[in-house]
Order: C-alpha cells, then sequence, then structure tokens
C-alpha cells in the first residue's frame, strides 16, 4: 500500500512543526494545571481534571486538525513537492487518503499524549484507578472521531482553496456543526414549509458535532449508552468518508501548473 | 528501436481571468516521438511550453485534446510510472527531510524491499555526490545540491526513461559537466533521456535528436546531424601578408573580406571552387594561414526557427545562449 | 471510476441521514429522563462566553423559547429543563427583559400550556428586579403571578404596590392594590387585569394570551348565569331541566346559548351543572 508510506511521511511532516509542539505543549500544561484547580475547588476532584483535559483535548486537537489540515495539500502544492511524488507511481486517492491518515496518525499520538497526562493526574490525586476511569480513554477516542471529521472538513477545503479561506470555511461549519439541533428546532417549530424542508436538509447535510459533546457526561462518571456511543462513531466515520471521498473527486481533477 | 514516448496532437489550454472566460493556449497539437535510448533535447524559449508537455507527460496535468503515451500506454496508466524517472524544473523537496530520509521515502513509493532501499539510497547519495549532506535537512541544501538529489530522485528505481525539466538551470559550471556526464551515463546504460533545456551548447554536445518549440508549437524537429552538420554554409579563409585591394582583386566581388589583427579573413560561399583562388594568392605573395568549412550551429538552426516562426507584432522571445 | 465515486457519495448521504436519525431517536429518549443533568452551569458559560456573552444569551434564550415551543407542539407535559435555560440565558445577560417577562409566563401558566412552576417564575422575575430596578412591568408580573398562578392576593398587592412606587409605572397599579387588599380573587379584579394586559401589550402573544383568559372569564360568568337560570326555573316548572334546548323551548333564548368562541354550553343531566362543550376549544384549568 502507498498510503502507508504518505501517511508516515506526513506523520513525520506534523511532528516535525513548530505549531504541533507549540500546541501540545500548552495542552499537557493545562492538564497539569487542574491539578492546582483542584486543589482550590471542593467537590469530585476527578470531574474538573476530566472536564479540563478533555475540553484541552477537543479544543487543541480541534486547532491542530484545522490549521495542519488545512495546509495538507496545499503545501504541496504551493511547495511543489507534489510534482516529483505524483510522477511517482502513486495515484492520486492514495495521496489524499496518506494525507488524510497521516495527520490522524499524528493527532491520535497527540491524544494519547494528554490522555496520559489526565490518567496521571488522576492517579496522582487519587493514588487509584477505577473501572469508571475506563470511560475517560472511550470519550478520548470519540473525541479521535470528531477530530477525524474536522480533518476531513480541513482537507476537503484544502484540496481546492487557500489556506486562510479552507481555516475560515472548516471553522465556521465546526461552530455551525454545535448548533445543529438549533437548526433543527428551528424548522420543527416553523410554520412555512419551505423553512421546514431547508432546515431539514441543513440539519442532514451540515455535519452535526453535538453528536459528539459527551465531556461533561463523562465527567459526571456516566457511561454512555453503547448504541448511542457506537452511533455517533459511526456517523463520524461515515461523514469522513463522503468528505474524503469529495476531496480526490475534487483532486483528481486538478491542474498542478 | 521502438518508440518510447509519443505525443498526438497533444494541447493544453488554459481558461484565464477572473470569469475564466479567456483562453490561453499553452501547448497547441504537439506531435513528438522519442525512440529507446536516445537523448532527446527539448528546446525553446522560456515560456514555450516544454515544461507544460513535461506535466502532461506526467499527468500532472490533463490535456485539453490529444493524447499522449509512455511505453506503449497512456500516460494516465499509473503502471508506466514504475519505468519513468522525473526531475521538475526547479525542484522542491520536502525541507523537513534530510537527504538519506528523503530518497528512502521515494524509494518506498515502489515495490522494493527495506534493504533494497537502503542500497539504493546509499548507492545514489554516492552517485550524486552528497553523501557527506546526508543527515543535513534539504532546506539547508544550495540550489546546486537539491538539483542532485532531484536526480537521485528521479534515477531511484532505475527508470527505463528519464525525464528532466531544465537539468542544468541554475548550476555552476562544474555542475553542468557533471549532469551532462551523468546523462551521457545514463544513454550508455540504455535509458532513454528526455531533456528540456533553452541551453543551446548542452542540446549540441549531447543529443541526439531535439524538438524545437516555440509560443506552443513544434517548429522543428529531427536527428541532430540532420538538422545541422551535413550543411557548409560557407567557407573561412584566413590570409596574411598581402593588402586589401590585392586580395579583393584576386578573389573578385563574391567573397566578404574582413580584417582581423595582422590577417585579413574572407569567407566565401560554400560552392567556390579553392584551387584557383589559392593559386592566386600565392602568386600575389600572400600567405594561406587556413580554410576551414564552416557548419551551421545550433544557435544559428534555433534564431533561424525562432525568427521564423516570430509574429511581426511582437518582439521574439528573448534566448539566453548561456547559462541564465 | 468516477461513477463508483457518485454512487459511494449517494451512499454516504443515505448513511448520514439514517445514523443521524438513528442519534435523534434515541438522544430523544434520553432527553425525556435525564436531559437536566448535562446542561453546564450559566456562570461556567458566562466564562467561556470570552466576552460574546450577549450572543449566547440571544442564543439562549432562543433555545428556551425554541424548547418550550417544541413541547407545546407534542403535546408533553414536562419542562425540565426551561427554567434552566432562562436561567443561563439571564445569567448572561441580566437585561435581557424580555426573558424575564415571557420566561415568567411560560413558567407559571398551568400545564399543559406551561410549566406550572409559578414560585421559579416569581424567583425569575425577582432576579430581573435586581438587575432592572427601574423597569416597573417586572413588578407588575409578580403581582400577576401572585394573583393568578397562587392566588395569594396579598403578595400580588405588595408587588402591584412596590411598582407603582416607580413615576412611569401604570397610575391602576396603586389604586388596584388597595382594591385587591379589599376584595381579594374577585372575577372583577381579574377581568381588570387581563384586560389590562390585552390594552397594553405590544406583543401579539401576550395579547393573545390575555384574550384566552378573558374569554375564559366570560365564559365562566355566562356559566354562573345559566346555572343560576336553570335553578331558578326548575321549581317553576316542577320538573329538572335535563338539556338547554329545553330553555330554548321555554322562551329563554333564540337558540342554544354558545361560548365566547361559539361553542353550545352543555347540561350534565345527572348532576345538574352547565358546563363547556367537550369540544370547546376555551382554555379551562
Amino acid at each position: 500500500m502507498i498510503v502507508i508510506p504518505i501517511a508516515k511521511n506526513t506523520f513525520k511532516e506534523c511532528v516535525r512543526d513548530k505549531v504541533l509542539y507549540n500546541l501540545v505543549i500548552f495542552g499537557v500544561l493545562i492538564i497539569a494545571s487542574s491539578l492546582v484547580l483542584s486543589s482550590i475547588t471542593i467537590g469530585e476532584v476527578k470531574q474538573i481534571i476530566v472536564n479540563l483535559g478533555l475540553s484541552t483535548l477537543s479544543v487543541f486537537g480541534t486547532l491542530i486538525a484545522i490549521f495542519i489540515g488545512i495546509q495538507l495539500v496545499f503545501k504541496e502544492i504551493d511547495k511543489k513537492t507534489i510534482y516529483s511524488l505524483l510522477a511517482k507511481p502513486v495515484a492520486r486517492h492514495e495521496f489524499i487518503l496518506g494525507k488524510y491518515f497521516g495527520l490522524t496518525l499524528t493527532l491520535l499520538v497527540n491524544i494519547l499524549v494528554m490522555l496520559l497526562g489526565i490518567y496521571i493526574s488522576i492517579f496522582y490525586l487519587r493514588h487509584s484507578f477505577q473501572l469508571a476511569d475506563l470511560q475517560i480513554l472511550l470519550a478520548a477516542m470519540l473525541i479521535l472521531i470528531e477530530l477525524m471529521l474536522v480533518i476531513a472538513i480541513a482537507l476537503f477545503f484544502s484540496t481546492f482553496s487557500t489556506p486562510v479561506f479552507s481555516a475560515l470555511f472548516a471553522f465556521c461549519l465546526y461552530v455551525i456543526g454545535h448548533f445543529s439541533s438549533d437548526i433543527r428546532q428551528y424548522g420543527l417549530s416553523s410554520d412555512s414549509f419551505a423553512i421546514k424542508i431547508l432546515s431539514g436538509c441543513l440539519y442532514y447535510l451540515l455535519p452535526n458535532f453535538q453528536n459528539f459533546e459527551i465531556i461533561s457526561q463523562t465527567a459526571h462518571g456516566q457511561f454512555l449508552a453503547t448504541r448511542l456511543y457506537l452511533l455517533s462513531v459511526l456517523y463520524g466515520l461515515v461523514y469522513s468518508a463522503g468528505l474524503v471521498l469529495l476531496a480526490i473527486l475534487v483532486f483528481q481533477r486538478r491542474n498542478f501548473k | 528501436m521502438s518508440v518510447v514516448v509519443s505525443t498526438e496532437n497533444l494541447s493544453k489550454a488554459y481558461k484565464a481571468g477572473f470569469w475564466k472566460t479567456k483562453t490561453i493556449s499553452a501547448l497547441d497539437r504537439l506531435n513528438l516521438e522519442v525512440r529507446e535510448n536516445e537523448i532527446f533535447g527539448y528546446l525553446g524559449p522560456n515560456g514555450a511550453g516544454k515544461s507544460t508537455t513535461l506535466k502532461l507527460l506526467m499527468s500532472l496535468i490533463h490535456p485539453s485534446s490529444g493524447k499522449a503515451e509512455i511505453l506503449g500506454k497512456p500516460v494516465a496508466d499509473l503502471s508506466i510510472r514504475r519505468h519513468i524517472g522525473y526531475l521538475p524544473e526547479n525542484p522542491y523537496f520536502y525541507e523537513y527531510l534530510s537527504a538519506e530520509e528523503f530518497l528512502s521515502y521515494y524509494a518506498s513509493l515502489f515495490d522494493f524491499s527495506l534493504a533494497e532501499i537502503r542500497t539504493k539510497v546509499e548507492y545514489f547519495l554516492k552517485l550524486t555526490d552528497i553523501s557527506h549532506a546526508r543527515k543535513l535537512q534539504l532546506h539547508k541544501f544550495s540550489k546546486g545540491m537539491l538539483q542532485r538529489v532531484g536526480i537521485a530522485q528521479a534515477l531511484i528505481n532505475d527508470p527505463k526513461i528519464v525525464f528532466l525539466d531544465e537539468p542544468m538551470s541554475g548550476l555552476d559550471p562544474i555542475g553542468r559537466r557533471e549532469v551532462r556526464d551523468l546523462i551521457l551515463l545514463l544513454k550508455k546504460e540504455g535509458k532513454t533521456v528526455f531533456f528540456s533545456t533553452h541551453i543551446l551548447n548542452d542540446v549540441e554536445v549531447l543529443c541526439d535528436k531535439v524538438a524545437v518549440l516555440n509560443r506552443g508549437k513544434l517548429i522543428g524537429s529531427g536527428h541532430l546531424t540532420d538538422l545541422i552538420s551535413q550543411e557548409v554554409s560557407h567557407i573561412e579563409i584566413v590570409v596574411s601578408n598581402i593588402n586589401f585591394e590585392t586580395v579583393s582583386q584576386a578573389v573578385g566581388s563574391s567573397a566578404k573580406i574582413s580584417h582581423s589583427g595582422m590577417t585579413l579573413r574572407l569567407e566565401l560561399r560554400a560552392d567556390t571552387p579553392l584551387a584557383p583562388l589559392v593559386t592566386r594568392i600565392e602568386n600575389a605573395a600572400g600567405k594561406v594561414l587556413a580554410i576551414n568549412p564552416v557548419r551551421q550551429t545550433m544557435e544559428d538552426y534555433f534564431f533561424k526557427l525562432i525568427n521564423r516562426d516570430a509574429i511581426p507584432e511582437g518582439k521574439p522571445s528573448i534566448v539566453s545562449t548561456n547559462n541564465s | 471510476m468516477n461513477h463508483l465515486f457518485k454512487i459511494c457519495l449517494l451512499a454516504v448521504c443515505l448513511g448520514i441521514y439514517w445514523i443521524q436519525s438513528a442519534i435523534d431517536q434515541k438522544i430523544g429518549l434520553f432527553c425525556s429522563t435525564e436531559e437536566v443533568l448535562y446542561l453546564p452551569s450559566a456562570n461556567v458559560i458566562k466564562k467561556l462566553s470570552l466576552g460574546h456573552n450577549g450572543l449566547l444569551a440571544d442564543i439562549y434564550w432562543m433555545r428556551a423559547v425554541q424548547y418550550y415551543g417544541g413541547k407545546r407542539l407534542k403535546n408533553e407535559r414536562h419542562f425540565d429543563l426551561l427554567e434552566q435555560l432562562i436561567e443561563i440565558a439571564t445569567t448572561l445577560d441580566p437585561k435581557l427583559l424580555h426573558a424575564y417577562r415571557f420566561g415568567s409566563v411560560f413558567l407559571a401558566e398551568n400545564e399543559p400550556i406551561g410549566a406550572n412552576q409559578p414560585e421559579e417564575a416569581i424567583a425569575l422575575l425577582r432576579k430581573g428586579i435586581e438587575h432592572n430596578p427601574e423597569e416597573w412591568q417586572l413588578h407588575r408580573d409578580v403581582g400577576f403571578i401572585y394573583y393568578w398562578f397562587l392566588n395569594d392576593y396579598k403578595k400580588a398587592a405588595e408587588a402591584f404596590l412596590e411598582g407603582s412606587k416607580n413615576p412611569r409605572a401604570a397610575i391602576w397599579m396603586k389604586t388596584f392594590a388597595a382594591e385587591l387588599l379589599a376584595k381579594g380573587g374577585s372575577r372583577q379584579t381579574a377581568r381588570f387585569l387581563w384586560q389590562e394586559v390585552y390594552q397594553t401589550s405590544e406583543n401579539q402573544q401576550m395579547k393573545d394570551n390575555a384574550r384566552e383568559h378573558l374569554m375564559r372569564l366570560t365564559a365562566e360568568e355566562q356559566i354562573e348565569t345559566l346555572q343560576v337560570l336553570i335553578e331558578k326555573v326548575q321549581p317553576r316548572i316542577g320538573r329538572k331541566i335535563s338539556s338547554l334546548d329545553e330553555l330554548v323551548g321555554l322562551g329563554f333564548f333564540k337558540k342554544r346559548p354558545v361560548d365566547p368562541k361559539g361553542f353550545a354550553y352543555i347540561l350534565n343531566s345527572t348532576t345538574g351543572k352547565v358546563g363547556l362543550s367537550p369540544a370547546s376549544t376555551i382554555r379551562r384549568y
């Protein structure tokens, strides 16, 4: 599989990017600071670590996904590295897939590093682990799926747009995606048939990031219903697959002048 | 020898302008044939469409019409990429990789085993003389060194055909000499080399066959020997010990005569009978120092084509005959 | 190849639709039992809004309205999230007057029209008064809720009196407070209050709501009148009246008496009580 060396190289590219280091270090610092915060609060200390930890994971992951994701394809074209690469036996869809999985791999590692930070913090405070701590891992994996969707969005835009516009589009979609239910509610309670149809279409068409909002649940120590968890994972994967497919479709038509 | 690269009415037009209404033709109905084990020089001024042709052959851009084949298969066919190497113009590579990592990465895109990759990388680092900088990240490389890395990556899969886009540009005289030697070495190994350039001297020294492109159109092509070497354009005779008037009397009005230091240079038409002329000069106590049949050079041929092609209202493109 | 891509894309679209529907179904179940748990506190949201709390307040208020509207549409009787949503909106923007005024109505109204939480509605209004002391209408709304939903006429009178201290307040508030202390929850005071709302409201929904209440008051009055009439007529004709049509036959009415929405009143022949037709759309409590 040609995808693997390309993904590996993309991973290398990301890892050697200073942006990533800054974000990861900052993220780990924030997670560490939850130890301080827990000492000045009353109540469940684990909750604060989990809330802060998972939120950091999600926010910084999103930043990395967007800011590196929009560069993935653009940089190769801009720096003309793509000319020599595509003259090798690399199909264009393999290139896109390699780039996609490369950044996914980067984010996986990044999440694992931060997750380690969270578990160390918990162990430091409680000197033990409980079965319920396992759900932090599950939540983190769902965040990874969410980030895969963000990468797919950024990658899709980066196949035909400049980084600034891609970032803008990706960020807007991310924000709108967190208000999906409002769009739907609006449609449901509207009297106009046209608005009902429009909001229905938008609701199903736009990426629904609310499906991944589970951080506070995890902090309260609740396991997500298995079926709901799996459905959310499936949603993220299918939606990402669709976007990557679109990205390939656009990319295959491109000329590299 | 079989045809390894061929194009048939290959054209590329771009849409330009804000509303994509203007059409700019980058390449117009190109027909080419490159045979096995040839060194094929693809010549033309800057902006003639040389890089466009190479990118079309690499399937980096899609043709507007016409078709192109490499090794008998359409260029879009992925399988031919195993047998070709490509050096883009002014190559840029992954800055964050070292030379060694970069070559390993590109080698891993072919079906080589890890051990094979290692030996290949080793071999090409040595061949292109960058072994000493193997651990250096590419952003610290000079232009000449990048060009070597570029050549190394183009050869990494032991290709049957090598496409080099302006391989000599930006290189110092030593570097250019090395690239020339390398191209000749590739021919000796039985490979076909397709290289584009605007440096005429390189073509004259290296190529078996040339094609000349201007404004996206092929304006001349053929074997180098057919194009330039056969024709003797004029005869040059250098004489001394004789004054201008005597010579002009002796040779008549058909010759152009010019002073050249202590000597006189005579330019005669190629079909002038020489023996009576020499006798007459010697009879007038003159000394014949040299008789040179002058052949047409690549430069003459090239300019003849370009000037003929130049449309009246536009200035002919500037052609540099030297390293730019 | 391209066709394959297009088919895949179509499959993805259908897949997304199917999965999202499945999730919504699942979450729908979740929400009706436990939705309250997952709302972060209003103050946390305020901190996290990074200065955009005005916008967020509007969004949360919109959510509250949508939530309320959605529940109404589905005829659900539980408004578990409503109070928190309004609380978040008003914490994010304490000057969000319409959130206090409409929110308190949503909260105070009896089920199924509202959440039947008049105490919470008053707490909300008190919070509004604290942040907006110059808004006399908030006092009036407190008075309303005490009057209508808690039937605490003393407290209601106090609220009206408090509001009337504002020089811009409507003049009736002071006199009405006095009347309320004297007469309590009579129909007269009630009619006055709703009339007041009906005439002063700029918002159509508020107006409609007041009109509904006025119609109900009228219906109540008419029912009482009919009841009195029947009780007076029965001994005179020496038998029980079993249907209101008989009153038409006896010449009291030209046709069967109808409520303000046009539905005929009915007489329960076993209990002898007059009431609204089951089909009538007059609000009843």
